[in-house]
């Protein structure tokens, strides 16, 4: 039960809502934009597990009465025939067989808000791979009087976007998602926790950070709020800010249950100094899994513009390695490394 | 050459000695010295006072009588020739014999400061600093290539690390191994550095380049520079010469004095990335605004792009063979220098195939 609070996924309960205020005001003042016949989209721009999905699940809440249309990609849909048939199937029984025909759908009838989460799928990273995402863009400035477009990206494929096609000439709002700080995550992850009706107590043994630094100090606050100050701390500076990273290793330093009592130790350090000596290739891949989110097998022969047999061997060691997880078929970071990839890629000026 | 340079700087090492004999230093002044009162007061400078008191005592000693109550500090190490250490020896003691204390020292004959024990500790002393130095530069290097952004940065403190932990070493070995004065230290610089400029001009040319070269900064360690028709990648900037690693990872040492001397084009200036230049031929034909998207678009996805700088692609008209044809040059940056031809390669491939596919290139064109 104390998991499934900690589940990464986009929230639905309201009452585990933290921050994002200004986010939310943003958001808010895009659509009354549109709403007084105005042409007007907006673009949600956050890192991987930085809280998008439960910001529009909040706006669609809020906005019930509306004609929504909402999904979330998962799969790739680069070139101009996937890109209409992804269309055709999001508004079934309309025959939307081209662009033209999605354009003409869209602008007719009733005014209609549209939320598609992560468009980085709508591209790859190979020429002619940027078809589908310019279609979308094209959509987007051709419908946005009847269509109240909401979507959302991630922050590295932002950057690329801006620097590639300069998506920001597009999209009339855009709504970057702060990171959030320490106080915010720490309410963030009590608020779940209260909900659980456990005791919390920090292992006086485990949550110190025996480094030099400490062992050097002459006192150490051991009261459980010295402790757990320590740990959200150390915490944050793992996570820095993102709240699925910080959901998860608080799970992970839930050590045991002792009589209705959560018992929180050390954070486990992960060490990735083995991502630096990684070779250019695996680097490479990790760049590319990074701005597309996940890729199968041939998409990164595409990429690569290599044999499939040369991106299975990469793509199968990396899985080996522990830095990448397979779910069927298709390749991400694993979510535990995320933080320490983005440094290492940043390092080797891939991100900026 | 090297045989004549060392005869000469040992010559000149001997002639320091002599002339050191021939000195009688008066020393640790410390103590109060006693010399009159119609000559000195506590105001003057300490120079002043010894010169004008030596004049005043020469002239007329014995009208300069010193009083017990008058007091004169002298605040600095006292030199005078053996004509006036004559004059001090003879009179002040006369004069104030309770006050002076100044001491008379001589200087160490050559033989006591060629001893083994000297070179021994030399010898441990340099051996040291170049282990000492060797691993400061490998953990500097190792550190350096862990970060493309840094890279550059920190390689090019090695050569500061290596200029200062020798020149610690050297006057580590002359002050504290040998215990050699300021003056004999000078009187043996100044005649040792005439001899070697004499017998050595071109390494000197070298190393004033190189100490040029740091302080100037025309390049730095891991950047990709030109120097005549080398090309490549600096390894070091050593005293005499600049080592430079090429494209086909040969290392070519460039004497400093040739760099500070030549053109010398560098491609990133301290920066990870640079500019590189794809050049490909095309049909006079070619419909060169969609060769242009492609271009483009080949090096936005290219894996080595470094996309905060522009990509530009230029079109020239070149003659070959009598006949006209247009010179693509797409330019864009690289993420990483070392990265540089893998980059123009993966550039030049995807643009060729992608021109083959959307048939920018007629099939006579590439037979």
């Amino acid at each position: 039960m104390y998991r499934r609070l900690y589940e990464i996924k986009p929230l639905e309960e309201e009452g585990f809502f933290e921050g994002r205020i200004k986010e939310s005001a943003k958001l808010e003042e895009a659509f009354n934009h549109w709403n007084e016949s105005n042409i007007s989209s907006a673009i949600i721009v956050g890192e991987k597990g930085s809280g998008a999905s439960s910001l529009l699940n909040k706006f669609v809440k809020n906005h019930n009465d509306s004609n929504i249309t909402r999904h979330q990609m998962t799969t790739l849909a680069c070139t101009a025939e996937e890109f209409s048939l992804f269309f055709d199937a999001l508004f079934e029984d309309n025959k939307l067989r081209d662009f033209e025909s999605t354009v003409n759908f869209l602008n007719k009838g009733r005014k209609r808000i549209i939320i598609l989460e992560d468009i980085q799928h709508f591209y790859l990273k190979k020429p002619n791979g940027f078809e589908a995402i310019n279609l979308l863009l094209e959509l987007i400035s051709q419908t946005a009087k009847n269509v109240f477009w909401l979507v959302g990206i991630s922050t590295f494929s932002w950057n690329y976007f801006e620097k590639t096609i300069a998506i920001e000439r597009f999209i009339r709002h855009k709504i970057i998602l702060s990171p959030l700080n320490e106080e915010q995550i720490v309410t963030l992850i009590m608020k779940r926790h209260r909900v659980s009706g456990y005791d919390l107590k920090f292992d006086a043994n485990q949550s110190q950070r025996k480094d030099l630094f400490t062992s050097l100090r002459k006192t150490t606050d051991n009261s459980q709020e010295g402790l757990k100050k320590s740990f959200f701390t150390e915490l944050n500076s793992f996570a820095q800010s993102n709240i699925s990273l910080a959901l998860l290793y608080w799970l992970h330093s839930a050590i045991s249950f002792e009589n209705n009592t959560v018992i929180i130790g050390k954070i486990k350090n992960i060490k990735f100094d083995f991502l630096t000596s990684l070779d250019a290739t695996s680097i490479f891949t990790l760049h590319s899994l990074l701005l597309h989110d996940n890729l199968s097998i041939t998409e990164h022969a595409a990429v690569f513009h290599q044999a499939e047999k040369q991106s299975r061997m990469t793509l199968m060691v990396l899985e080996d390695s522990g830095i990448l997880i397979s779910q069927n078929g298709e390749y991400t970071i694993n979510q535990l490394i995320y933080r320490q990839v983005v440094t290492v890629l940043r390092n080797k000026n891939l991100i900026h | 050459m090297k045989k004549i340079a060392l005869l000469l700087v040992f010559i000149s090492f001997g002639f320091s000695m002599q002339c050191q004999d021939s000195l009688t230093v008066v020393e640790d002044l410390s103590d109060p010295l006693y010399i009159g009162n119609s000559i000195v007061s506590k105001e003057v400078k300490a120079d002043t006072m010894r010169i004008d008191s030596t004049k005043e005592i020469t002239k007329n000693p014995k009208q300069i009588a010193v009083s017990d109550t008058q007091q004169v500090i002298i605040f600095d190490t006292v030199r005078v020739t053996v004509e006036k250490a004559k004059i001090t020896d003879e009179l002040i003691p006369t004069l104030i014999p309770k006050a002076y204390t100044a001491k008379k020292k001589t200087v160490t004959p050559l033989s006591d400061i060629i001893a083994f024990s000297n070179i021994f500790w030399s010898l441990v002393i340099l051996i040291g600093t170049y282990f000492f130095i060797k691993i400061l530069v490998t953990i500097i290097e190792r550190f350096a290539e862990k970060s493309t952004n840094y890279r550059i940065t920190l390689k090019s403190l090695s050569p500061f690390v290596k200029i200062i932990g020798w020149l610690v070493a050297i006057v580590w070995i002359i002050e504290g191994v040998f215990g050699l004065s300021n003056d004999t230290l000078f009187a043996f610089l100044a005649s040792a550095g005439l001899a070697i400029g004499f017998a050595s001009q071109d390494i000197l040319k070298n190393i004033f380049g190189g100490v040029m070269i740091l302080i100037d900064k025309p390049f730095q360690v891991g950047d990709k520079i030109e120097v005549g028709a080398i090309y490549g990648e600096v390894k070091e900037i050593g005293l005499r010469s600049t080592r430079i690693i090429t494209k086909d990872d040969s290392l070519v040492s460039v004497p400093n004095a040739e760099v500070v001397n030549s053109a010398v084009s560098n491609s990133n200036t301290g920066e990870a990335n640079c500019q590189v230049v794809a050049e490909i031929y095309l049909p006079i034909d070619t419909d060169t605004n969609t060769a242009r998207l492609i271009a483009t678009e080949a090096a936005q996805v290219s894996r080595f792009i470094y996309l905060n700088k522009p990509i530009t692609v230029l079109f020239f008209n070149e003659l070959k063979e009598e006949r006209s044809y247009y010179k693509m040059r797409v330019k864009a940056y690289v993420s990483d220098i070392r990265n540089e031809f893998a980059f123009k390669s993966d550039m030049t491939e995807i643009i060729m195939k992608e021109f083959l596919k959307q048939s920018i290139f007629k099939k006579q064109d590439v037979q």
